[in-house]
């Protein structure tokens, strides 16, 4: 402890016991200069490793990485050093590689092409090449691009790098993603594609302002009120997690509405992106029982579970998501899953922000063999009729002849395998678009070491119309005590020319708006 | 068309699928390079086997998307030893497969243990009826391997597929409602069995009534969701009616795909190849060790795919056709009775009674499942005294309703006109009032019906065909006789207003035309004297220890029951002798 | 085979029926002629008239029996017909339900992609 505090004059000033500790937890730091040197940073970080990772990211060592791209930490020094190791647990943490890395290319080798509503912004090479990479960066270059979106000579980066999110990064954490990415990551010779937006966004000068607007001036700040895993949690989902990225609504200058939770019910409060709506991640304050939008009736067991796995025992992930699972979070660790899924919980649909939960929270993963199927008591008008045959409803056919092989005519599916459209968050939200686009593109469960299995929904676009799905969906909105409002023909041709617009795997894109 | 050398590997799999699939995940959990050779294409769930396009009777059953190509490889058969062998063009009696996953994709999922006198048959009739009772030229030999060693393997496998079904026997103690004729098990199923269909309810009432022991139909098709011990998972089943010959839409029927290829696939000492026909195995010069295989690829070329261990996972004929064509183990001579490598090629000989219920009783046979059911064990094995009767073996009698598909599965009462209004008339009466019930007969090894290379056929790569020389029994043909008499009694208990029968009679011969069963066995028997058997009961190569043969080849005679279970059983049984054996120490195993 | 057997049909049709092809004869003479092709008392010089039938007669149980999607079985009628729900392949909850008819209508592989939405 003494040690940690010496390299950290800061830490001195922080006199309530609880927010010192709370401050070791998330390993935050306050200072870092351009003069720092590189190897005390490197020294205090594998300190705080050691300390707060003593179980990095547990991966099978017989597993192919999901990005089977993804380089190999085979090198025995640079799998025993704890800063490296870390470093790649961070950048998994970060999903870097997802946006880092085309589709033919070599890991973290950039050349992806991103839509944005501005032009084609094309991701660089971050590998530690001299020439093409990143391989000159010093710390303080990193951290100027890491934390405040400068490139080597100082020229703004458009935004479309989440650096207004990985500006909460800790100083320990910069340092330990910079031994990574500068030791463990083999330098390809990839050059970078210019990218070249339409006059006026060519000018990087305006992402300045823009800068003024969103780039936060400074790391994460601890709150002192919660415990330290709340902390941790909010750290990861505002800073490397950029949770905010996709799921929180952008103003008209492209920046997130709200970048904490104390900056305002726009939070995480769900946002259309590149054709999918990511749900909104906040607590509703209605009834659990009352289908609602957000997280409501997930426990923050499913949310580690969904993290972990990529599925929970009544629903799974979908659109872009899957591949930040796959990626990013079914790497991170229980614990730090956990924090997320707690701090998460505490966000208040009307804005309140939830008291500290000391509770101990049971999550298990792990699931017993055989999952009996659920038993319901009473039977809901719309399992009755389906059962005894009654297609009267609107909709109700097209759903037997598509849905219900799986879904059941409970609309319960099957726990693990068939996600439940009963009482389902992804049904019940406001925005359909989502939902329209599984039903016309289909979706397929990621892969996670945990729960291997892609289980797949096929497309349906070529089989059904616009007012098919239509009145299939507004059918299931309303089933089994289901309050979605009805959708609109209109609606799904809508979603469906968008879709078809789409030249490229939307799994790989990512937030990537700048100034007007 | 160039000729190259790939670098080496520390296993290579011929064929990929349920045996190559299963032997893939243990070497690589062993910390082996292995590399998976298929000539078919790569499949999966999504988007291959997706619905609704599955559902397609035409192109899937009727067509045969998914089995071997005929018309690039197929087999030449015969009946008798002064016969000329003609080529199966079309797909009729056996429907072997293709592609990853292989037949795996494509059965119905019933499965099933040996019993352990099975694994001892030719002990078991000697003992019990004298040696006399065995006919001069029936083969009848062991296994080499005991139920006991096995059990631990028939469990693993029922894990990994979250097999449907319940014990009949849980550590010697007899279990009412399961087979009570079974061997022992350690555990119960994985999952509760499935629900049963109409016909099966009335079959086990009838079968109950008449004394016997009717049980639910062990099942790979999972009656709950299901997640397996490598974390693989499967929905339940809803019955679709379309799981033989097709692939599962709802990830309801265990397969390479559903239960092992998840985890596999991503392992990163793991490499599969696909559209990589083996043409043979390559030798050393004194024909002791492999040193690999040789393949044809996508584009044509020949590839050298060098590797210390060779293990042959292809289907039963393909694996002896590539012993024979590589020269490996002493072939066998139907003349002289000698060589091991095409001897004692088997099959399976079914009956079948087919009733037509009152309109009182609809038996909506579209609801089926490929291994929903009721069965009787009671005149299988050596469940029943063979003395008076005098032949060997038996035949499991089942209900299972794998669906009512119209085109394939549509059968009429006698009399019936084959087309015209009469015709439209009857599928009209009779369609939703039909139910089946069949006898699942085994066939034991002779001396005269076995396999070799056919002397005028070749393949597209000009290699000969192999040479299937078969036909049925005196012996086989009366415990057939006296096995449908039984069914028949069944069906007749069931109450249709009229049914009919379907039975082989003394005098038929072999009709390769007409679908029976896709349970090909031997022609690499497994055993422990090495005079009748091709493979050791590790399942390796006689006097080539680097070479195993997996797969239903190794069957020394034929069950009256589905191979799967079997087959798996082995190569789990295989895969631990290489692992905890055969890599400490490489040499032959016994 | 059909080109050499609609032809050597259509000929004997024509000597036999007084230059009529088969097309062009009533139900009666159509099916004479069928049952003299099954039973090959019909010769043809090109090829078995007893095979053709035979191929002729299971191609079109399975146009007839198959789903609408390669041209035949319109409207899914023999479906209808004979009670096949065709491609619905779902009856999880029609299992355990002895002696009770299943009361809806096929689904095609195509679906109802071009039908009225409502009620099937």
């Amino acid at each position: 402890m003494k040690k940690i505090a010496a390299f950290h004059p800061r830490a001195y000033r922080l006199t309530v016991e609880r927010v010192w500790r709370t401050a070791l937890f998330i390993g935050v730091s306050t200072t870092i200069t351009a003069s720092a040197e590189t190897n005390k940073t490197a020294a205090l970080a594998a300190d705080i490793a050691a300390a707060f990772y003593a179980r990095p990211a547990g991966t099978n060592s017989n597993e192919k990485s999901t990005n089977s791209k993804e380089p190999v930490l085979t090198n025995t020094a640079l799998a025993q050093n704890p800063l490296v190791v870390r470093g790649q647990y961070l950048a998994r943490a970060g999903d870097c590689i997802s946006c880092h890395t085309r589709p033919d290319g070599l890991a973290f080798a950039g050349g992806l092409a991103l839509q944005t509503p501005f032009g084609t912004i094309v991701s660089t090479n971050i590998t530690p090449d001299k020439t093409a990479g990143i391989g000159n960066y010093t710390l303080s270059k990193f951290d100027a691009a890491l934390r405040h979106g400068l490139d080597e000579e100082g020229r703004n980066l458009y935004p479309a790098m989440p650096y207004a999110n990985y500006a909460r990064l800790s100083d320990e954490d910069l340092a330990a993603l910079f031994a990574y990415f500068m030791q463990a990551v083999p330098p390809a010779k990839q050059e970078n594609a210019k990218t070249n937006l339409p006059w006026p966004f060519s000018m990087r000068w305006l992402v300045k302002g823009w800068n003024w607007l969103y780039l936060p001036k400074q790391p994460y700040i601890v709150d002192t009120a919660q415990t330290p895993e709340w902390n941790r949690g909010a750290y990861l989902v505002q800073g490397l997690g950029h949770c905010g990225a996709c799921h929180t609504p952008r103003s008209l200058a492209g920046g997130e509405k709200a970048s904490t939770e104390k900056g305002g019910k726009q939070f995480l409060s769900g946002a259309l992106i590149d054709g999918w709506y990511a749900q909104p991640l906040r607590v509703s304050n209605n009834t659990i029982n009352n289908p609602m939008p957000g997280l409501a009736g997930w426990s923050s067991g499913d949310i580690v579970d969904f993290l972990k796995t990529g599925r929970t025992q009544h629903t799974a992930a979908f659109g872009p998501m899957t591949d930040v699972v796959s990626n990013s979070t079914q790497h991170m660790t229980t614990e730090d899953l956990t924090a997320i899924a707690r701090y998460l919980k505490s966000i208040g649909v009307d804005g309140s922000v939830a008291a500290p939960l000391a509770t101990p929270l049971a999550t298990s993963v792990a699931r017993p063999l055989a999952t009996p199927v659920v038993a319901t008591s009473s039977i809901d008008p719309t399992t009755a009729a389906l059962q005894a045959g009654d297609v009267s409803a609107r909709g109700a056919m097209i759903y037997l002849d598509n849905c219900g092989a799986c879904h059941r005519s409970n609309g319960q599916g099957a726990a693990r395998t068939f996600p439940s459209l009963a009482g389902s968050s992804v049904i019940a939200a406001d925005d359909a678009t989502s939902l329209i686009r599984i039903v016309l593109q289909g979706s397929a469960m990621p892969y996670t070491s945990q729960a291997p299995s892609q289980l797949a929904m096929p497309r349906f676009d070529w089989r059904l119309s616009d007012d098919n799905v239509a009145d299939v969906l507004s059918f299931v909105r309303s089933g089994w005590n289901n309050t979605a409002a009805p959708i609109t023909s209109a609606t799904v041709a809508k979603v469906r020319a968008e879709m078809n617009k789409s030249i490229k795997p939307v799994a790989t894109t990512r937030a990537a708006y700048i100034i007007d | 068309m160039a000729k190259l050398t790939k670098p080496s590997v520390d296993a290579v799999l011929v064929g990929f699928g349920w045996t190559g699939a299963i032997m893939g995940m243990e070497l690589t959990a062993a910390g082996l390079q292995v590399l998976a050779l298929e000539r078919g294409e790569n499949r999966d769930t999504a988007p291959d086997f997706a619905y609704p396009r599955i559902t397609d009777e035409l192109t899937y059953g009727i067509r045969g998307k998914l089995f071997q190509n005929l018309a690039k490889e197929t087999v030449t058969v015969r009946h008798g030893l002064a016969d000329i062998a003609v080529p199966y063009r079309q797909l009729g009696s056996f429907l072997p497969g293709d592609g990853v996953g292989g037949a795996g994709v494509h059965w119905n999922g019933q499965n099933w243990r040996a019993l352990p006198d099975d694994l001892r048959i030719r002990s078991r009739y000697e003992e019990r009826y004298g040696k006399k009772f065995i006919p001069q030229d029936m083969q009848l030999q062991a296994w080499g391997v005991s139920y006991a060693e096995l059990e631990p393997h028939f469990d693993q496998f029922e894990k990994v597929c979250g097999m449907s079904g319940k014990a009949g026997n849980l550590k010697g103690v007899i279990q009412t409602g399961g087979n009570p004729f079974e061997g022992p098990r350690a555990n119960e199923f994985p999952l509760p069995p499935m629900a049963a269909l109409s016909s099966a309810l009335l079959f086990d009432k009838a079968a109950r009534e008449l004394g016997y022991h009717p049980f639910p139909q062990a099942s790979a098709n999972a009656s709950r969701p299901y997640t397996n011990p490598h974390g693989a998972q499967l929905g339940p089943c809803n019955f679709c009616g379309f799981c033989e010959r097709y692939g599962c839409y709802n990830y309801s029927k265990a397969s390479p795909q559903t239960t092992l290829l998840p985890t596999l696939l991503h392992r990163k000492n793991f490499e599969l190849r696909t559209r990589s026909h083996v043409i043979r195995v390559n030798m050393t010069a004194d024909g002791k060790r492999a040193t690999g295989v040789t393949y044809i690829d996508a584009q044509g070329n020949e590839i050298e795919q060098p590797a210390d261990l060779v293990v042959l996972c292809a289907y039963q004929f393909h694996n002896v056709r590539l012993l024979l064509l590589s020269n490996i183990g002493k072939r066998y001579d139907p003349a002289t009775g000698t060589g091991v490598v095409g001897r004692n090629y088997a099959y399976q000989l079914l009956g079948g009674v087919t009733m037509f219920f009152d309109k009182s009783q609809p038996m909506n046979p579209f609801i089926g499942a490929g291994a929903s059911g009721s069965v009787v064990d009671d005149f299988y094995g050596d469940n029943f005294d063979h003395g008076p009767l005098g032949f060997i073996g038996g035949a499991s009698l089942s209900c299972i309703n794998t669906g009512g598909r119209p085109i394939q599965q549509t059968s009429l009462p006698t009399g019936t006109p084959a087309w015209g209004a009469g015709w439209k008339r009857a599928i009209k009466d009779n369609y939703l009032y039909t139910a089946s019930i069949g006898s699942q007969g085994s066939v034991m090894g002779y001396r005269d019906n076995y396999l070799d290379l056919d002397p005028t056929y070749k393949d597209i790569y000009g290699q000969p065909l192999l040479r299937m020389t078969f036909d049925w029994k005196a012996n086989d043909i009366a415990m057939t006789q006296f096995t449908t008499t039984k069914l028949q009694a069944i069906a007749k208990a069931m109450g249709p207003r009229d049914m009919k029968v379907n039975v082989r009679k003394p005098g038929d011969h072999y009709d390769l035309r007409v679908y029976q069963s896709t349970h090909n066995t031997g022609g690499a028997p497994m055993g422990t004297d090495p005079t009748t058997s091709a493979v050791n009961r590790f399942l390796q190569v006689w006097d080539v220890p680097n070479v195993f043969v997996m797969g239903a080849s190794a069957f020394p005679q034929n069950f009256g029951y589905n191979p799967t279970g079997m087959v798996a059983a082995l190569a789990y049984w295989s895969a631990t002798a290489i692992r905890e054996k055969y890599l400490k120490s490489p040499g032959a195993l016994a | 085979m059909y080109r050499a057997g609609i032809a050597a049909t259509d000929a004997h049709c024509k000597t036999t029926f007084g230059g009529k092809v088969f097309a062009t004869l009533d139900a009666a003479q159509q099916d004479a002629v069928l049952k003299g092709l099954e039973s090959a008392e019909i010769k043809f010089d090109t090829i078995s008239s007893k095979i053709f039938f035979t191929f002729l007669l299971q191609n079109t149980k399975e146009g007839y029996l198959s789903d609408p999607l390669h041209g035949g079985n319109k409207d899914a009628g023999s479906w209808k017909m004979i009670g096949f729900p065709g491609a619905r392949a779902d009856y999880a909850d029609w299992v355990g339900r002895p002696n009770v008819r299943y009361p809806l209508p096929p689904a095609t592989i195509n679906g109802l992609q071009n039908q009225v939405s409502r009620n099937g």
